[in-house]
């Protein structure tokens, strides 16, 4: 099966970033800063990272032209195909990769024919990303899909689907996003990158997984929000309720600590109440609040392990002390007391 | 074989413009004039004075590093080749097709001015003329294609393949003489085959030899230096 794997890969951002992407869907919570951007270079093999592997399939893609030829990769900035027209780009991209599909046809399906005959440095950055991720699709059999920011391009529905449908197929799908929205959305293994390096994989529900112990908070989209949120008010599940009768009338904020209580709590009284929810959403947390909260975790774990480590070698040293006190020879026996005077009597 | 036509097809896409054939008509007048002027002297070595000095020794070289630099967008030649190698394609095989498209635009260019060069010296009615069109287009010729092959190579060193300046100022200074220096580089040899002081004495037959070796040795070692 195949993988796409980083073995302390230094380039660019990537600072010894190791991570195996298996088949189906992957998504990377990382800004560009964080290397973001480098990873679909790195991965596609446009960029020999300075140390570390990188192996697609088992083998280096810098290296290898038929990896590459079936790597479908959207990158953060696409640069613009070097031809006349779209067509003519596309034509050779299709020759290269071993494509036999017309290129107008491939337009035409992913509906992008109004392009066919543009000039490609005259297309804007979305349209150079939608002509990618057409020739990214148009791959047969690929060994990887690799993505950055997905849902920024196209329609958002149609691209989720896409990217299930390849993972659905076995395909190792890695998609990059500093939108923890756009994660949620796409579901999937979710792995955090951080200043270059993949930190943590938080699990799901994805919210409180990202930033542990902090607070929960719900939007409760309903048109009984005023009784809403008087009940909620009471409840001990809750700790804040936010309702803005002008703004946002039939929108309430509630804030909890448990998210499984507060969403209990909040089902319960519109049962009780008999008012209709419309929409039950988690808020996600902010990226300052997720880098805060891997600090504060890898800070913990560093803590647990200096505790344990220094616990450790007190008992070593102790172990050792009472080893020694019991091989040492039996001590002499005290010289006999000396009298004053002269000699013993 | 697509990846190779594909590297040909990036040159012949980047130099068909109007400011490259500027350029060329650019170096051609700066030739005429400097025959004009040596054609007044009435020197019987205005002809070597021009080819040696202006055309082959200056003008040429100062084109192949423009031609390169222009067919390369100003990068690195592993750069230049990014969305090839993004598709796909073997770079290597596609850095041939540039290196080989280079080659022919620089032969035709350094025939054209070496030609141009000795048409205005001699006079219409010299019985040497149709001799020395010939041979000096060949030999222009022949160094367009080992600077071809020279700034490819210089090409690849570098962040931005500013090896290629370098290479060009190494040619200038270590070319010029006629010592062990001069061996490796393409002017010493192509002012040998233009008859003037023959690069550790050697024969001209070996400075065609030279020239031919360079030039596949140069585009050898680029090749070489570019990531499949």
């Amino acid at each position: 099966m195949t993988t796409l794997e980083l073995d302390a890969v230094f380039s660019g951002a990537l600072q010894g970033a190791t991570l195996s992407v298996p088949a189906g869907l992957t998504v990377v919570i990382g800004t560009p800063e964080d290397g973001g951007a480098e990873l679909p270079l790195v991965l596609g093999g446009l960029v020999a990272p300075r140390r570390g592997a990188v192996r697609v399939a088992g083998r280096d893609p810098s290296r290898t032209p038929d990896v590459r030829a079936k790597l479908g990769l959207v990158l953060a900035d696409e640069p613009p195909l070097e031809s006349r027209t779209v067509t003519e780009g596309l034509r050779q991209a299709m020759a290269l990769r071993g494509l036999r599909e017309e290129p107008s046809a491939l337009l035409e399906r992913r509906g992008l024919a109004a392009w066919g005959a543009a000039e490609p440095s005259r297309l804007g950055a979305e349209a150079r990303r939608q002509l990618a991720w057409a020739l990214a699709l148009a791959i047969s059999e690929p060994l990887a899909l690799i993505v950055h920011e997905p849902l920024a391009f196209g329609v958002r529905e149609r691209t989720c689907e896409e990217l299930h449908a390849c993972a659905a197929r076995g395909v190792p799908v890695l998609v990059v996003t500093a939108s923890l929205r756009d994660a949620s959305e796409l579901g999937g293994s979710v792995v955090l990158l951080d200043r270059g390096r993949f930190v943590r994989r938080p699990g799901v529900p994805l919210a409180p997984e990202l930033v542990p112990g902090a607070a929960a908070t719900l939007f409760v989209s309903t048109p009984g929000a005023r009784v809403l949120a008087a009940a909620l008010a009471g409840d001990a599940a809750v700790t804040a309720v936010d309702w803005d009768d002008t703004l946002a009338p039939e929108q309430l904020r509630v804030r909890g600590p448990d998210v499984d209580r507060l969403s209990l709590a909040v089902l319960k009284h519109a049962r009780e109440l008999g008012v209709t929810l419309h929409s039950l959403s988690l808020a996600l947390p902010a990226m300052e609040e997720v880098r805060a909260a891997t600090a504060g975790l890898w800070r913990a774990a560093y803590d647990s392990a200096l505790r344990t480590a220094t616990a450790q070698a007190r008992e070593r040293e102790e172990a050792l002390a009472r080893q020694r006190a019991a091989s040492a020879p039996p001590a002499p026996p005290p010289p006999p007391p000396e009298t004053e005077g002269g000699a013993a009597p | 074989m697509t990846a190779f036509w594909a590297g040909a097809r990036l040159v012949r896409r980047r130099l068909v413009a109007a400011s490259s054939a500027l350029g060329l008509v650019v170096a051609l007048l700066v030739v005429l004039v400097v025959a004009l002027l040596e054609r007044r002297t009435g020197s019987r070595l205005a002809t070597d004075r021009v080819l040696t000095g202006v055309a082959l020794g200056v003008v040429l070289p100062l084109l192949a590093h423009g031609v390169v630099a222009r067919a390369l967008s100003g990068r690195r030649l592993d750069d230049a080749l990014a969305e090839l190698g993004r598709h796909g394609g073997d770079r290597r095989v596609g850095a041939l097709g540039v290196v080989v498209g280079l080659g022919l635009v620089l032969a035709v260019a350094g025939a054209l001015i070496a030609a141009a060069g000795v048409v205005v010296v001699r006079a219409p009615a010299d019985p040497l003329l149709a001799r020395d069109v010939v041979t000096s287009t060949w030999i222009g010729a022949l160094a367009g294609v080992s600077y071809a092959g020279f700034f490819a190579l210089g090409s690849t060193l570098g962040k931005r393949g500013g090896g290629r300046g370098v290479a060009l100022i190494v040619d200038w200074i270590a070319g010029a003489g006629a010592g062990a220096g001069a061996v490796l580089w393409p002017r010493g040899h192509v002012r040998n085959l233009l008859g003037a002081e023959p690069v550790l004495s050697l024969p001209q037959w070996s400075a065609t030899l030279s020239l031919v070796v360079l030039a596949c040795a140069y585009a050898a070692l680029g090749l070489w230096r570019v990531r499949r």
